[in-house]
């Protein structure tokens, strides 16, 4: 919760990534239940990167009590962002997916139903059955955030390439290292 | 933005003593842009793939790493009739993308039918029980 230290509240940030562009998600983010829910689970703001889309959201200070909303469109690196942030909410991009579970942060994945091909809600499906996530549509995404239990998510052991890079090299003909 | 990520990468290697010099980058080109028409789409692979030869020989590689998307596949198709025709220059290798859990992208699935790639690997279990000359590594990132 934002309890109150010195008179300085603690900011507990939402990060919500869309990629190149998904307005589905940046306009159910902003919508009023959305807030609603995450101000009442204790998130003090919700910062939206919103690529290209069309939708600009409202921004606010949230001095009248309610959630702070902001947004940009892109940013070279979303690293600093996935770092301050106690919630995640992404697209499903394999970059943004797996920067974010290797920081250890919450993650819901909203799966885009306008996209033609799509091979990418394999791999959501498949990380929210391990448990790694919360896995979620725009028009679900409510229900999510109110149901979701943070605590009940497995943390992500970031993988390893070091066996490609052996099997390679034994293929080639290099010795083993010891 | 990999090609920049790319670069930073590699040049946190050589600051950091891990390797001497830092890769060399060319870009290669695409032979077809996504929601692009197919009837264009036979000459930009040409291009493409006039492009892959020329590097092929002006590089000569050992080794030719990739990891999809179609951009590699005229490379891997050049590698591949070099070797056929006794031009033993390079040994390919396939990675399949992590988001890959079920089902092979086109690249992967031309590469394996077609037996190009000398080693084919996927991140996921399911693709190996599919796909058994695939060999499965478990998710690399």
């Amino acid at each position: 919760m934002g309890e109150a230290r010195d008179g300085v509240k603690v900011k507990r940030v939402v990060f919500v990534t869309v990629g190149t562009c998904f307005d589905a998600l940046v306009k159910v983010a902003d919508c009023q239940e959305v807030k609603d829910e995450l101000y009442r689970r204790g998130y003090t703001d919700l910062l939206i990167q919103m690529g290209r889309g069309s939708y600009l959201p409202a921004k606010s200070t949230g001095d009248d009590g309610s959630l702070a909303v902001d947004y940009f469109t892109f940013s070279s690196s979303i690293a600093d962002h996935l770092r301050s942030a106690s919630l995640v909410i992404s697209h499903v991009g394999s970059g943004s997916i797996f920067e974010t579970l290797q920081l250890g942060k919450p993650l819901i994945v909203v799966v885009n139903e306008d996209l033609m091909d799509n091979h990418q809600s394999e791999l959501a499906e498949e990380l929210a059955e391990r448990k790694h996530l919360y896995c979620s549509r725009p028009l679900t995404l409510h229900q999510t955030i109110a149901s979701m239990d943070l605590n009940s998510l497995v943390p992500y052991t970031p993988g390893d390439a070091t066996p490609v890079a052996k099997l390679i090299n034994r293929f080639l003909g290099f010795p083993e290292e010891s | 933005m990999s090609l920049q990520k790319a670069r930073v990468f590699e040049n946190s290697l050589v600051d950091s003593g891990a390797k001497g010099i830092s890769a060399e980058f060319m870009q290669i080109y695409r032979s077809r842009e996504v929601g692009q028409s197919y009837v264009t789409s036979v000459w930009t692979t040409l291009v493409a793939t006039a492009h892959a030869l020329w590097l092929m020989i002006k590089i000569r590689p050992q080794v030719v790493l990739c990891n999809g998307p179609g951009t590699c596949i005229p490379l891997c198709v050049i590698a591949f009739i070099f070797k056929v025709v006794g031009i033993r220059w390079s040994s390919i290798f396939y990675v399949e993308s992590i988001a890959r859990v079920k089902r092979l992208s086109l690249s992967g699935l031309l590469l394996y039918k077609l037996q190009i790639a000398d080693q084919f690997f996927v991140q996921w279990p399911q693709l190996q029980r599919k796909y058994p000359r695939a060999r499965y590594v478990g998710c690399l990132m």
